[in-house]
């Protein structure tokens, strides 16, 4: 039994992340050695080649199980895709965690950070290769705690601790749903193996909706998303970028494994509630990204509006795959360009995210603060990260020749085939106004991130802390310098990346790509080349237009309130849109010696639905501490009668 | 060879023409001399010799975005088929929304760059107005598309409406793309291109701060995105005479673009601007029109 490459390079992966932790563990003299980072970086490199090998299956020896069930591992086309973009992004991201977090080491325990943060990455990682429930299981929680354990490292901080909470929970509910899943699914199959579970029809139903709570918790869908706009601003911003950028995606990940692509559990109920879903989830994110004056709480709100695209595209593969019509070759090939679609902005989010994520660190290194309404003017002593931001901020607005439009422009194109071919004229109409909805998607974030990188960047500093802000250190530069230097790779060759997909949705996909990039791009610098003949003549430098006033002062810009105002008064009934203004001075009318203006905003989901159901927890829980009071008496009586009730469910069924 | 100098021609001569006639065409509605009809290429020439004055607080983002701006728009005016003939840019109708996003992205941000209150101001109600004019738009586009099961301008236009579906179809898509192109363009009654209340503009707040060739590129831009939007406009209206000889192609495109000034002219004229408050209201009607569009082509499969 020879050792083959790939055995080789999975070695080199686990020595460095799960070795590193055992390392860092025991280091007393300096808790944020340079050399942590590089191992990170190595076990990834290690993981990216480790994917590009062909399919495999490796079950570990027999002493290792999880109880009667071996650890299987499964690499196939779909698992190879992932693991992929976690590998390129935990590598990218890499170096900037030792600059990032020099500023922390004395607030947070280092050793603990990274401990976790090489744990969540050979988590995500073995979540994606896992072959069986309790693998999967296993893995998932060791994701979930090592995630949570990076996003409570600020522990001090009052906001940290109730976002980590939050997200505890959320991950609770989430695990149970999908453990509960997999348990229906074994007593249907009598397995717990993932490939031979075939599930589908009317059983399917159950498991599947489930399956969709659960990993929707994860993925960060909604309306389970009230834990990402929370948890993603507490971590530090490299945690942020892999979170957002990658442990979502592992969510998704299982979505499509599960309902698709093999598909375990196949049902049209599914494709039809995941595109409604992620339809909304899509729009739902960006208008409260909109809204936002916190840079971080705008990226989580943003991740959720693109994991809402994810999954409408998922959803319509679904819908592709279990409508029963006469032209079921032509809908497998919308199916695909659909599949094809979300999985290419799966690469493309991840990479544009984690970007804008890093970014936003730098911008909270340089300057000292995220809030909007204080920052500005930093596209001066920032420079390259105000460049890398920029590109971010295009490729996420799906701006061509960038990465983002050609995931978008697949989206487009799978619902516009399926409204050419579907043989329902409900549906057909359905994914033609869909296409308008995606646009009014696009149009909102558009506008949130030019409103972003504006305020931000532009203008003049709108506090005196922000005027002395200074340049990240380099690893961070050369983080976001790799990620941009990708989203245009990826935009400008995604003709070679749609190639790399061909094993998952077969040649149709390559062929639907009919955009002529060489020739866009082309033709774009063209148009800047003569643009630029016109302003070759000397400029002459002067103060902005003040209307012969006087000199303009940094209060009187744009803030981030003012630029969303329109946009929030147009869709203030989904979030009760307030607007107080109150005036002060004693003859107030004539003569104002102070205007405070305060927008609000509140989320009818967390104000309707779970603040009065955790409340009714809460009180159900009160009146059960009664239960655990000290008194033997009652200590008896509720063993006896539970011994009693599981008796009689024993013998009547 | 004469198909490419018509191309040319439409993408370099009409623009400045177009305004200059719309410019005109006003005046001589209020009964007055108005400027020369060749006026905006007067224009043009004076303010690519003029010294450029830029702003300390602006950074190179405020010097590139006219550039972006042009590039953008000049790529999409390259996919316009302008009277049949081949356009030399294969792209689709997605691809020319997302262009023109391009070039919104880069004139916000060159608007954010100077620091003042009206450059914010700009950019944040011309995006407000293509948040809700772009959903009308694109579907108006899809509908068409939809019917000829193709998404490029060339597939789209040339499909024949001969049967009762297109005769209908027609004229709800000129509605529905006629007010997105009226918002689009910052045309009364959505906003007065000649007004100098700084409050009340919202194109016009975006280029207060640009001056000289600067200022040039960017008043061509805007003049060949006219051309642009209502050529597709005219595109649109010329498909029930699909059926002509192909020569009469480009007078009739012309005919039709120059039936759009006089409309815009008269609108002008008479409409008094909106409130800003009203334009969900105005943009409604456009976004239904397309919607009842993309459900009879649904309808007839």
């Amino acid at each position: 039994m020879g050792v083959s490459l790939s055995d080789l390079l999975l070695l080199v992966t686990s020595v460095c992340w799960l070795v590193l932790p055992l390392l860092a563990a025991f280091d007393r003299r300096d808790t944020n050695r340079v050399l942590w980072p590089w191992l990170e970086a190595g076990g990834a490199l290690a993981l990216l080649a480790f994917a590009c090998c062909g399919p495999r299956e490796m079950v570990a020896p027999h002493p290792f199980a999880l109880g009667l069930v071996p650890i299987a591992f499964h690499l196939d086309a779909l698992a190879a895709w992932f693991l992929a973009i976690i590998a390129l992004i935990t590598l990218a991201v890499a170096p900037s965690l030792h600059g990032y977090m020099e500023s922390f080491r004395e607030r947070i325990d280092m050793r603990g950070f990274w401990i976790c943060a090489s744990l969540l990455p050979a988590s995500m990682a073995s979540v994606v290769l896992a072959a069986n429930a309790q693998t999967f299981l296993v893995a998932w929680e060791i994701m979930s705690l090592s995630s949570f354990v990076l996003v409570v490292s600020d522990h001090a901080s009052r906001s940290t601790r109730t976002a980590g909470a939050v997200y505890l929970g959320a991950t609770r509910v989430g695990t149970g749903c999908v453990a509960g899943a997999f348990i229906w699914l074994y007593e249907l199959t009598g397995k717990w193996s993932f490939d031979s579970w075939h599930v589908a029809g009317t059983a399917a139903v159950g498991p599947a909706l489930l399956l969709l709570i659960g990993l929707g918790v994860k993925a960060g869908m909604w309306p389970f998303h009230l834990w990402l706009p929370l948890a993603h601003p507490a971590a530090p911003s490299p945690v942020s970028a892999t979170m957002s950028g990658l442990m979502v995606k592992v969510a998704l990940y299982a979505m499509i494994r599960f309902f698709l692509w093999p598909g375990h559990v196949v049902t049209p109920v599914i494709g039809h509630l995941l595109l409604a879903l992620g339809a909304i989830s899509a729009f739902w994110g960006v208008l409260f990204a909109l809204l936002q004056h916190d840079l971080k709480r705008l990226l989580a709100y943003s991740t959720v509006e693109n994991v809402g695209l994810i999954i409408m595209g998922i959803g319509l593969a679904v819908i592709c795959r279990t409508q029963p019509s006469p032209h079921s070759s032509l809908l497998s090939a919308v199916g695909a360009v659909a599949l094809g679609a979300a999985l290419l902005h799966v690469w493309n989010h991840a990479f544009f995210k984690s970007l804008l994520f890093i970014g936003a660190g730098s911008v909270d290194h340089g300057a000292g603060t995220r809030d909007l309404d204080r920052l500005g003017g930093l596209a001066r002593p920032m420079p390259v990260t105000f460049a890398c931001f920029l590109l971010g901020s295009a490729a996420i607005c799906a701006l061509p020749p960038l990465n983002g439009f050609a995931s978008e422009w697949l989206l487009y194109q799978s619902f516009f085939r399926f409204g050419c071919l579907s043989s329902t004229p409900l549906f057909r109409f359905l994914a033609l106004g869909t296409i308008g909805w995606i646009a009014l998607v696009g149009a909102l974030a558009l506008s949130c991130f030019v409103k972003v990188t504006g305020i931000t960047f532009l203008g003049q500093p709108r506090s005196s802390a922000v005027g002395a802000a200074h340049e990240s250190p380099r690893g961070m530069l050369v983080s976001q310098g790799v990620l941009a230097l990708g989203c245009v790779v990826l935009g400008v060759g995604a003709p070679f990346v749609l190639e790399l997909l061909r094993p998952l949705t077969g040649p149709s996909l390559r062929a639907a790509f009919t955009l002529p990039i060489p020739t866009l791009v082309f033709t774009l610098l063209l148009g800047l080349a003569v643009g630029a003949l016109a302003l070759l003549r000397p400029v002459r430098s002067y103060v902005t237009w003040e209307c012969g006033f006087g000199p303009l002062n940094a209060r009187m810009q744009t803030t981030a309130a003012s630029f969303a105002q329109p946009v929030a008064r147009l869709f203030g009934s989904l979030y009760r849109y307030v607007v107080d203004t109150r005036v002060e001075g004693r003859h107030r009318r004539h003569f104002p010696e102070a205007v405070t203006v305060q927008p609000a905003v509140r989320s009818i989901l967390a104000s309707r639905l779970y603040l009065p159901v955790l409340a009714s927890i809460d009180r159900l829980a009160r009146r059960l501490v009664r239960l655990q009071g000290g008194s033997i008496h009652v200590y008896l009586l509720t063993m006896f009668l539970t011994l009693w009730i599981l008796v009689l469910i024993g013998r009547f069924f | 060879m004469t198909a490419l100098a018509l191309y040319l021609a439409n993408i370099v001569v009409l623009p400045l023409l177009l305004i200059g006639l719309i410019r005109k065409g006003k005046a001589r509605l209020l009964n007055r001399a108005g400027p020369p009809l060749f006026g905006p290429f007067y224009d043009l020439w004076r303010l690519l010799r003029k010294e450029e004055v830029v702003s300390e607080t602006t950074t190179l983002v405020f010097r590139a975005a006219p550039l972006v701006n042009l590039a953008a728009v000049l790529a999409v005016a390259l996919m316009v088929p302008w009277a049949g003939a081949a356009s030399p840019l294969r792209g689709d109708l997605f691809l020319a929304i997302y262009l023109l996003a391009l070039g919104r992205f880069a004139v916000g941000l060159a608007a954010l760059d100077a620091g003042s209150a009206f450059g914010g101001l700009g950019a944040s109600r011309e995006s407000t107005v293509s948040i809700q004019a772009e959903p009308a738009m694109v579907c108006a586009f899809v509908a068409l598309a939809a019917r000829a099961h193709s998404s490029s301008f060339q597939a789209m236009f040339a499909a024949s409406p001969a049967d009762g579906l297109g005769l209908v179809l027609v004229p709800l898509v000129l509605v529905a793309l006629w007010l997105a192109t009226m918002a689009e363009l910052a045309r009364m009654p959505v906003d007065d291109p000649t007004t100098h209340l700084e409050l009340t503009m919202i194109h016009e707040t975006l280029f207060l701060e640009n001056s000289g060739p600067n200022l040039a590129l960017t008043e061509f831009t805007v003049a060949l995105k006219s051309v642009v939007l209502l050529g597709l406009c005219a595109q649109v209206a010329r498909m029930p005479w699909a059926g002509l000889p192909p020569w009469t192609g480009e007078p009739l495109t012309l005919a039709l673009i120059g039936l759009a000034a006089l409309v815009v002219v008269v609108t002008e004229s008479t409409a008094v601007k909106m409130r800003w408050r009203r334009l969900p209201n105005f943009l409604s009607f456009a976004l239904v029109a397309a919607l009842l569009a993309c459900l009879l082509v649904a309808l007839k499969g």
